[in-house]
C-alpha cells in the first residue's frame, strides 16, 4: 500500500514535468490571480491603515467645572477611560493652558501673562483626549458629557464622521473587490485546470481500463494540483515581496511632503508577509486541489 | 465464462445496438466475433467490460451478473480482464515498462515481483530490448504487443481484443493472432472481434456473426465460413 502510494507521489511530479506546457500555463494563471488578489489586498490594507492614524489623531478636549478636588479629577478620568473608546487621556491644569495658549501666539501671548498671577486665570482644567475608535464618537461624548464635574467638550465630530463613513467604505470596498477577484480566479483557475484533465482524458480512461481505482487514478493529479499551487503561491509571494519593497523605497526617495507621509504609513511588509505566505501557499494548495478533484470527476466514469 | 441472456442494449439516442442477444462463451474457448461496421460488436465488448450496462437481459463474466454489480467493484473486475484495442492505448508519457508495470501497480504487486514479471511479459512478447522506449518510439505492431503484454501481466483468465489488429501490417497482424492464440493454449479464453476474414480463416476457431444487433451465425472453427 505505502509502495503504491510513494509510486503515486512520484508520479504526480513527474507528470509535472511530462506535461510542462500545460504546467507552465496553469503556473502563470495563477500566478496573475494571486497578484491580482495580493495588491488588492495591500492596497486595502494601507489604506486603512492611514484612516487608522487618521483616526488615532481625532482628538476632543473635556472641560471641567471649576476647583475640583484631585479626587473628583481622578474621579472623572476614571469614568471617561471606563467608556473604552479612549486610546489615550491627558490632564492639562489651567496654568498649562494658560501657557500653551501663550506661547501659540509668539509674542502677543505676553498680553495674557497678567491672567498667571493668583487667581485671575479664568481658563477651566481639561482633558485632552484621543480614541480608539471613532465609528461611535457622538454616544461617546454624550457618556462623558453625563460624568459630575465635566463642563463642557469641545471636539470635531462632523471628521470623525467623514473618517469613519470612508473606512467603512474601504473596509466594504476592499472586500467586495478582493472576493470578486477571488470568484473570477476561481472561475480562469478552473477552466484551466479543465482544460489539463482535458488534454489527459484518455491517459485516465486508459488507467480505468486496466482496472486502477478512482483513488489511484486521482492522487498523481492530487500531487500535481497541491505542487502547481505551491509553486505559483511561492513565485507571487516573491513578486509582491520585491515589488512592495520596490514601491516603498520609491516613494520614500521622492520628496514631495505628501508622499514621506504616505510612507510613515505605508504598512512594513514584515507586518503582512506571513499572512500573505500562508495565504497564497494555502490558497494555491486548495484551488489545485479542490480543481484537480472537481474536475477529474467526470473521466472517471468509465 | 461470458454468458449473455436475451441481452439488449439502447442508445439514449434511439440506436438499438444489440437486440436479444444470447450467447455462451466457455472457459478456454477462442472466439472470433466479426461483423461489419456498427452491428454491434463494440458495445458487445462494452458491456463485457461493464463499460456500458444492458437495458434488459443478464450479462455475465467470470461468474459476476454485471449489471449489478456496484461501480466501486468495476477496477477489481477489470484486473481479472486482459485487454487489448485496436489503438494500443498505451499510456504516451510511460516507458515500454512502465506501461507494462502500470497494470501490476493498479494491483498493489510488490516492486520486487515487478521487476521480476515485467521484463519476462516483454521478453515474451519479443521487446525485452525495447522496454525503455515510449510508445512514440515503437512501431504499431511493436505498441500491441508492449498491450498484449500488460493485458497478459495480471495472469488474466480472459482476454478481450477489440481488433487488436486493425491497426498494424498483415504480416504482424498475423504474428499476434498466433500469440493470442499461443496465451489460448494455456487455458486463457480469448474473445477476439476482428473484420479480417483472412485471419479468422488461419485460425480454426469459433465465429461467432453479429449484425444489426444480432446474432445471425454461430459456427465452431472447422465449420466457419465468413465469406
Amino acid at each position: 500500500m505505502l509502495n503504491s502510494f510513494f509510486y503515486l507521489v512520484k508520479q504526480g511530479f513527474k507528470n509535472l514535468w511530462n506535461n510542462h506546457l500545460m504546467s507552465l500555463a496553469s503556473i502563470g494563471v495563477l500566478v496573475s490571480c494571486m497578484l491580482l488578489i495580493g495588491a488588492a489586498a495591500l492596497l486595502s490594507i494601507n489604506v486603512s491603515n492611514i484612516i487608522d492614524e487618521l483616526e488615532d489623531q481625532s482628538e476632543a478636549i473635556v472641560y471641567l467645572d471649576d476647583d475640583l478636588s484631585e479626587e473628583w479629577i481622578n474621579y472623572v478620568r476614571e469614568n471617561i477611560v471606563a467608556t473604552g473608546k479612549i486610546a489615550t487621556i491627558e490632564f492639562i491644569s489651567k496654568e498649562e493652558a494658560l501657557y500653551s495658549m501663550m506661547e501659540s501666539m509668539g509674542d502677543d501671548g505676553i498680553l495674557f501673562e497678567a491672567y498667571s498671577q493668583g487667581d485671575s486665570n479664568n481658563l477651566p482644567d481639561s482633558f485632552r483626549i484621543t480614541f480608539d475608535d471613532v465609528s461611535d464618537l457622538e454616544e461617546t461624548l454624550a457618556k462623558i458629557e453625563t460624568v459630575d464635574g465635566v463642563y463642557s467638550i469641545s471636539a470635531l465630530t462632523e471628521v470623525a464622521e467623514v473618517i469613519t463613513g470612508v473606512k467603512r467604505m474601504v473596509y466594504i470596498g476592499g472586500i467586495i473587490i478582493i472576493g470578486l477577484l477571488i470568484a473570477v480566479s476561481l472561475m480562469i483557475i478552473g477552466n484551466t485546470i479543465k482544460i489539463t484533465v482535458f488534454s489527459r482524458r484518455r491517459e485516465v480512461n486508459i488507467m480505468k481500463y486496466v482496472g486502477a481505482t478512482n483513488g489511484f487514478i486521482r492522487l498523481p493529479f492530487i500531487v500535481e494540483g497541491i505542487s502547481l499551487g505551491v509553486i505559483s503561491g511561492g513565485i507571487s509571494y516573491g513578486i509582491i515581496y520585491f515589488a512592495y519593497d520596490y514601491l516603498v523605497k520609491w516613494v520614500s526617495s521622492q520628496n514631495a511632503t505628501w508622499f514621506s507621509q504616505i510612507i510613515t504609513d505605508l504598512v512594513p511588509f514584515s507586518v503582512i508577509s506571513d499572512y500573505l505566505l500562508i495565504g497564497f501557499l494555502a490558497g494555491g494548495a486548495f484551488i489545485g486541489l479542490f480543481g484537480c478533484v472537481a474536475f477529474i470527476g467526470k473521466h472517471l466514469k468509465v | 465464462m461470458i454468458e449473455f441472456q436475451n441481452v439488449t442494449k439502447k442508445y439514449p439516442n434511439g440506436t438499438i445496438a444489440l437486440n436479444k442477444v444470447d450467447l455462451r462463451i466457455d472457459d478456454g474457448e477462442f472466439v472470433f466475433i466479426v461483423g461489419s461496421s456498427g452491428a454491434g460488436k463494440s458495445t458487445l465488448i462494452k458491456l463485457m467490460l461493464r463499460e456500458e450496462t444492458a437495458n434488459s437481459g443478464i450479462v455475465k463474466v467470470n461468474g459476476k451478473n454485471l449489471g449489478k454489480m456496484p461501480r466501486y467493484r468495476i477496477p477489481k473486475f477489470r484486473r481479472s480482464i486482459g485487454i487489448v484495442f485496436q489503438d494500443f492505448r498505451l499510456i504516451p508519457n510511460m516507458t515500454a515498462y512502465d506501461n507494462v508495470a502500470f497494470a501490476l501497480r493498479v494491483t498493489n504487486v510488490p516492486s520486487r515481483e515487478i521487476k521480476r514479471k515485467v521484463p519476462y511479459m516483454l521478453n515474451l512478447v519479443g521487446l525485452a530490448s525495447k522496454m525503455k522506449c515510449k510508445p512514440e518510439e515503437l512501431s504499431g505492431g511493436e505498441q500491441q504487443r508492449v498491450a498484449l503484454a500488460r493485458a497478459l501481466v495480471n495472469s488474466p483468465s480472459l482476454i478481450i481484443a477489440d481488433e487488436p489488429t486493425g491497426n498494424i501490417d498483415p504480416e504482424l497482424s498475423y504474428e499476434i493472432v498466433d500469440l493470442l492464440n499461443e496465451i489460448n493454449k494455456l487455458g486463457v479464453t480469448v474473445v477476439m472481434v476482428t473484420h479480417e476474414h483472412d485471419l479468422v480463416e488461419q485460425f480454426n476457431h469459433r465465429v461467432i456473426t453479429i449484425d444489426k444487433g444480432e446474432v445471425i451465425r454461430d459456427t465452431e472453427g472447422l465449420e466457419a465460413n465468413v465469406c
